[in-house]
């Protein structure tokens, strides 16, 4: 009877033990599935902003551009008349002011890289983003495998269940629990 | 310095659209308008094997293949050996200089670049 009784006690404690390792993975998983993901869309979704307005930037550009070319055509087709002085100094002031605004506009075509430069930026952002949910993903499966005879098969399965998991958009407790009754939680 | 003649034509290699964009439009005013694009260094070294290019520009980090495979793979190549190319790129350590002109790269720049920077490396290219 007193056997029976401490291996019921031994039972009892198993069971709250595992139960603590069941709520310590639920949080990390359900929470970091959720951050994760969105956290990653956010940074394309500016990334790919970026890159929308960068264009819209340079369509106008490419505008302003052309006009200018316009303006030098004809303002050199006007000094090709031989227009009266005071005239001919206007042409040439417009010719000079006109050049002045093409190289303004080359210029700032150059600062259009800063998309490229931040792009590459957030490119490491979303690395670490990568590296962390890596992180997070042994931190789980270790927890998960603590104290169990597992073959390295059976591990590396796990971690690729947890893997899809923290590669979905969001998860319900649903998928939480069948994770975990996949791992004979 | 005398520059490259405008007819001469050339593959802008960048991942990002913009960037290709912003080169193309600094060749178009440097006088060059015979410009090819590509996505990365896998799909620039399929239209090299396929087509005449005269000049490579490409930027360093690109998915795929990335610049510094492209121009070992150019370097590689009995065809394709001798074609000039530049660096453009953010990647401005010393090191990172150094690999890739180990790799063979005939030049480099560091972006953001201006167009007296492209037209003095392209002049010096081409010398």
């Amino acid at each position: 009877m007193k056997e029976l009784e401490s291996i019921i006690k031994e039972l009892i404690e198993n069971v709250r033990e595992l139960e603590q390792v069941i709520e310590g993975i639920k949080k990390p998983v359900s929470e970091s599935s959720q951050l994760l993901p969105e956290t990653t869309r956010n940074i394309e979704d500016v990334m790919l902003f970026l890159e929308q307005t960068s264009h819209s930037i340079m369509n106008l550009l490419e505008i302003i551009n052309k006009n200018s070319e316009i303006i030098k055509k004809d303002v050199e087709f006007l000094l090709s008349l031989n227009p009266i002085s005071k005239v001919k100094q206007k042409l040439e002031s417009i010719k000079e002011k006109n050049n002045e605004n093409i190289n303004i506009l080359l210029e700032l075509y150059t600062h259009m890289s800063f998309h490229d430069l931040a792009g590459q930026q957030l490119k490491l952002v979303l690395q670490v983003l990568e590296k962390l949910k890596n992180s997070l993903l042994d931190i789980i499966v270790s927890q998960v495998t603590a104290g169990r005879d597992l073959k390295e098969e059976e591990v590396s399965g796990i971690k690729g269940k947890v893997s899809e998991l923290l590669s979905k958009e969001r998860v319900d407790q649903k998928d939480v629990d069948k994770l975990l009754e996949e791992f004979g939680l | 310095m005398p520059m490259p003649s405008t007819d001469i034509r050339i593959l802008v290699v960048d991942d990002m659209s913009t960037m290709r964009r912003i080169i193309k439009t600094i060749l178009n005013q440097l006088g060059y308008s015979n410009i090819d694009e590509a996505e990365n260094g896998k799909q620039a070294l399929a239209k090299l094997k396929k087509e005449r290019f005269d000049f490579v520009i490409t930027d360093w980090n690109m998915p795929e293949m990335d610049g510094l495979e492209l121009v070992k793979a150019i370097r590689a190549d009995e065809e394709l050996k001798t074609l000039p190319v530049l660096m453009v790129t953010a990647e401005a350590k010393k090191e990172n200089v150094m690999e890739a002109l180990k790799a063979g790269v005939n030049n480099y720049i560091v972006k953001p670049f201006t167009p007296e920077i492209l037209k003095e490396k392209m002049e010096k290219i081409f010398r």
